[in-house]
């Protein structure tokens, strides 16, 4: 037998060795790192909570003229995480009072100097103090802030902006809606949901712009579909045009939200060509097209609802059925004419007889 | 007589099967350390993401997905209601709670229906995912958003795929019976459906293990590190799994499993792929290669997430037996899915879970287990004959052990990082010293069951075995608060 086994080579392996020992010593040694953070963390929490308490006090002096020291800026020498807190304070505060007596407090704030914190966190302060401090200024309505929100419309943090148009959206000082929708910054193919509640925000100036982008068709289709059904549920009256020749799009997610808004707003003029909607290739825009002719269908729907009883897609044949409901004695005539004799699986049977209440997939 | 010299081509041989033994080992902990750098990147996203604003603006908001709970029970009757009543106080603005009585030999059924004085209704739905006959369909007047379906057995997959067909909302959440949902969950699990609502069609969320900690309610009140040694092995073993596994493949966007236990999914999808397989043990990684197949093949631009913060909390086996039944199942589900779906195995076709996705299962979970074994019997017997010498084993073992150690320690901080969770110095150092101390014995016995789950698929072994659990709640943790 050789005095060393063919396979020990020698510097590799203790390369290999170190090379674990290092590593699973690196290892331990953040785990180390971590375990202090961690215990400093535990301290600070405990310390931000004694402090959050110490500042609510002091801010409540301020504004009631409470000074046991006078002459002395108790806010003048806050480190970074107490400023951090305090506009935390500060909103907890206002977020806590409803009506004139958050009017009253805001006043209180704008005399005390804290929006003029405010306006210093929101040009100075790191991306997270800046969007409270813009929550904050969303509160007030005077020129200054509504400068200093338009100012943080340009923020390089997409979280500050959004929080400033929105603010300026609810103080209607949101010049156009190509603007608003460019500084949003949102993907055009897959928008969050929060640009439809934005939508829903939209002032009344802005309706005739919205309506224009909608006939021009310069939307992303998701945009459309969101935007359509924000105006439908507003019911600004003027869409129903616009709304109505969605109802041809190519896409039928747009089509069918058409439909939706169409049902949102009530306009009876819809009675006249619900049909079309009722004879769509998709399921989901027939679905949509029954629900709207349910609510708004004229004298001749009851008939075309019918028909769509016997649909392909279960679903289409239950909102078909709900639909007829709507019409009272006449449309329930025709359902239990259709489905009186059917079993539980039938879509009418089903609508004859269940429970309103849950929601329904489709 | 002495005896003969061995041949040198022995000693060749050993060497070659030692150095190859070795290296593949590096490779693969090479590759983990690949996957633990793209999971502290993606934890930082997800942490960027969440300082935007707090996930709270669904609540008030009209827009916000409206979301079923699936649950099915089977012979749960100790635990049912305690969990149906945790369930109705999550912090969600549009949820129901759809529960599935799978046949239950014991009193599940009348268990539900009195506590929540349920009435029989007349509900129908088309099944669209197959599933077996409804025996009957039960609610409460005043509580809407509970609904009780019994059904004949048919099998998890096929409760879950009766509870989908009931679903009136766009999003579903399967919920195993016998898990604790933290309060916030939903809505941050949903959180990626209100940011991508088009391109997301599922999201999962991490698992914890519940052993140790107070519950009281059906929640989790009070976090602590378990006392015995095998829960504090697992909860090392559920952070690397979740944190530097899953995370990882989140990025690349190639996640394979979103646990059974916990999973929101976008309702359409799910029913496009046929809903849930039925006889397989690994339904929930059958849905996501499902869904990776179908979104691929329709060209679609789709993404499947792990989030590592809405957090289910599950009870982890305290026995060896009940730990091995489960372990074996797991691999027996793991090898069904990589069989079904073996023509996506380095099939570009199938983009990145085809070339990515599934053959790190194949390397880790497949072949790893042989090579971990190979490399535990071979290496210290040639040593033993000495065809290699005790360095040649040190460095083998030092790549086994401490490569163990070092990845159990960042997982560790990344739970850390991404969770957020550890109050106590103690618990602390119980999880470092679990993480040192599961590679002296508990990853080695994992191997072994992980080769008998693999033995189990060949001669077709079916069924779950038998899962014991004491309920959580039912103890107390062993140490004061």
């Amino acid at each position: 037998m050789p005095a060393a086994p063919p396979a020990s080579d020698a510097g590799l392996l203790t390369i290999i060795v170190d090379a674990c020992y290092v590593l699973a010593g690196a290892a331990l040694l953040i785990w180390c790192g971590v375990f202090l953070v961690r215990i400093r963390q535990l301290r600070s929490a405990k310390r931000e909570a004694v402090a959050e308490e110490r500042l609510t006090g002091l801010v409540l002096d301020q504004i009631s003229g409470y000074q046991p020291t006078p002459g002395i800026d108790r806010f003048g020498s806050l480190a970074g995480w107490e400023r951090r807190l305090l506009l935390r304070v500060l909103r907890n505060l206002i977020e806590q009072t409803k009506g004139r007596d958050q009017s009253h407090l805001i006043r209180l704030l704008q005399r005390t100097g804290f929006q003029e914190r405010a306006f210093i966190e929101l040009a100075r302060g790191p991306a997270a103090q800046r969007q409270a401090a813009g929550e904050i200024l969303a509160f007030f309505d005077d020129a200054a802030s509504i400068a200093a929100l338009h100012a943080a419309r340009h923020d390089r943090d997409r979280g500050v902006r959004q929080t400033a148009l929105r603010a300026l959206l609810a103080k209607d000082q949101v010049s156009s809606l190509r603007e608003l929708l460019e500084q949003l910054d949102v993907s055009p193919q897959d928008p969050p949901l929060s640009l439809a509640e934005i939508f829903s925000q939209l002032p009344a100036r802005l309706h005739p712009e919205a309506i224009a982008r909608l006939e021009g068709g310069q939307l992303p289709p998701e945009w459309r579909r969101m935007l359509a059904i924000a105006l439908g549920r507003k019911q600004v009256l003027a869409a129903f045009d616009a709304l109505a020749a969605l109802r041809h799009s190519p896409a039928p997610r747009v089509r069918a939200a058409s439909w939706v808004a169409l049902a949102e707003l009530g306009d009876p003029r819809v009675g006249d060509f619900v049909h079309e909607g009722l004879e769509d290739e998709s399921p989901d825009v027939r679905q949509a097209a029954c629900h709207c002719a349910g609510k708004l269908g004229g004298p001749s729907t009851p008939p075309n609802l019918a028909r769509r009883l016997d649909d392909p897609d279960w679903w289409v044949r239950y909102q078909a059925a709900r639909a007829l409901l709507e019409f009272g004695d006449a449309g329930r005539q025709l359902l239990e004419e259709h489905s009186g004799t059917a079993s539980e699986e039938d879509a009418g049977w089903q609508v004859l007889h269940e429970p309103e209440d849950r929601p329904h997939a489709g | 007589m002495p005896a003969d010299p061995l041949p040198a081509a022995v000693f060749t041989a050993a060497a070659c099967l030692g150095w190859l033994t070795l290296g593949l080992a590096v490779l693969q902990y090479g590759l983990y350390t690949g996957q633990t750098v793209l999971a502290f990147l993606e934890m930082r996203r997800n942490r960027k993401e969440e300082r935007r604003g707090p996930a709270g603006w669904i609540i008030g908001a009209k827009s916000s997905p409206g979301i079923s709970l699936l649950v099915p029970a089977c012979n749960e009757e100790r635990t049912i209601v305690q969990n149906i009543r945790s369930l109705l106080t999550l912090r969600y603005p549009r949820y129901e709670i759809i529960v599935v009585n799978d046949g239950s030999k014991d009193g599940t059924a009348r268990a539900v229906i009195e506590a929540f004085k349920l009435e029989r209704v007349p509900l129908r739905r088309p099944h669209p995912a197959p599933c077996q006959p409804i025996r009957g369909v039960y609610r409460h007047r005043d509580h809407p958003n509970l609904l009780f379906i019994d059904k004949e057995n048919g099998g998890k997959s096929d409760a879950l795929n009766a509870a989908m067909n009931y679903a009136g909302h766009p999003l579903v959440c399967g919920v195993d019976a016998d898990s604790l949902l933290d309060h916030n969950s939903l809505l941050k699990a949903a959180r990626p459906f209100v940011e991508q609502p088009h391109s997301l069609i599922a999201v999962g969320g991490t698992i914890r293990i519940a052993n140790g900690c107070e519950v009281h309610g059906g929640m989790v009140i009070n976090e602590s590190a378990p006392r015995k040694l095998l829960p504090l092995f697992q909860i090392v073993e559920y952070l690397r799994a979740f944190l530097i596994a899953r995370l990882s493949l989140s990025r690349m966007n190639t996640v394979a499993i979103i646990s059974g236990a916990f999973g929101l999914f976008k309702r359409s999808a799910v029913l496009d792929a046929g809903g849930y397989t039925h006889g397989t043990v690994g339904e929930d990684m059958e849905l996501i290669v499902k869904l990776h197949r179908l979104f691929q093949a329709r060209g679609a631009d789709y993404k499947i997430l792990f989030v590592p913060d809405p957090v289910c909390w599950t009870e982890a086996p305290e026995t060896l037996a009940v730990l091995r039944r489960q372990r074996t199942r797991w691999q027996r589900g793991l090898c069904e899915v990589l069989w079904r779906h073996r023509d996506m195995l380095f099939n570009p076709r199938h983009g990145r879970m085809g070339v990515i996705g599934l053959p790190l299962f194949v390397l880790f979970d497949l072949l790893g287990p042989f090579l971990d074994l190979a490399g535990l019997l071979l290496i210290p017997l040639f040593w033993i004959c000495g065809l290699l010498s005790f360095k040649f084993m040190a460095a083998f073992f030092a790549v086994v052990v401490l490569y163990g150690v070092f990845l159990s320690m960042l997982a560790l901080v990344l739970g850390e990082l991404a969770l957020f969770r550890t109050t106590r110095k103690r618990d602390m150092a119980l999880l470092a010293l679990g993480a040192i101390a599961e590679n002296f014995g508990y990853r080695q016995l994992n191997i072994l069951w992980r080769i008998e789950g693999i033995w189990q698929f060949l001669r077709k072994q079916k069924g779950w075995g038998e899962m014991t659990r004491t309920g959580l709640g039912r103890k107390q943790p062993a140490g004061p608060a």
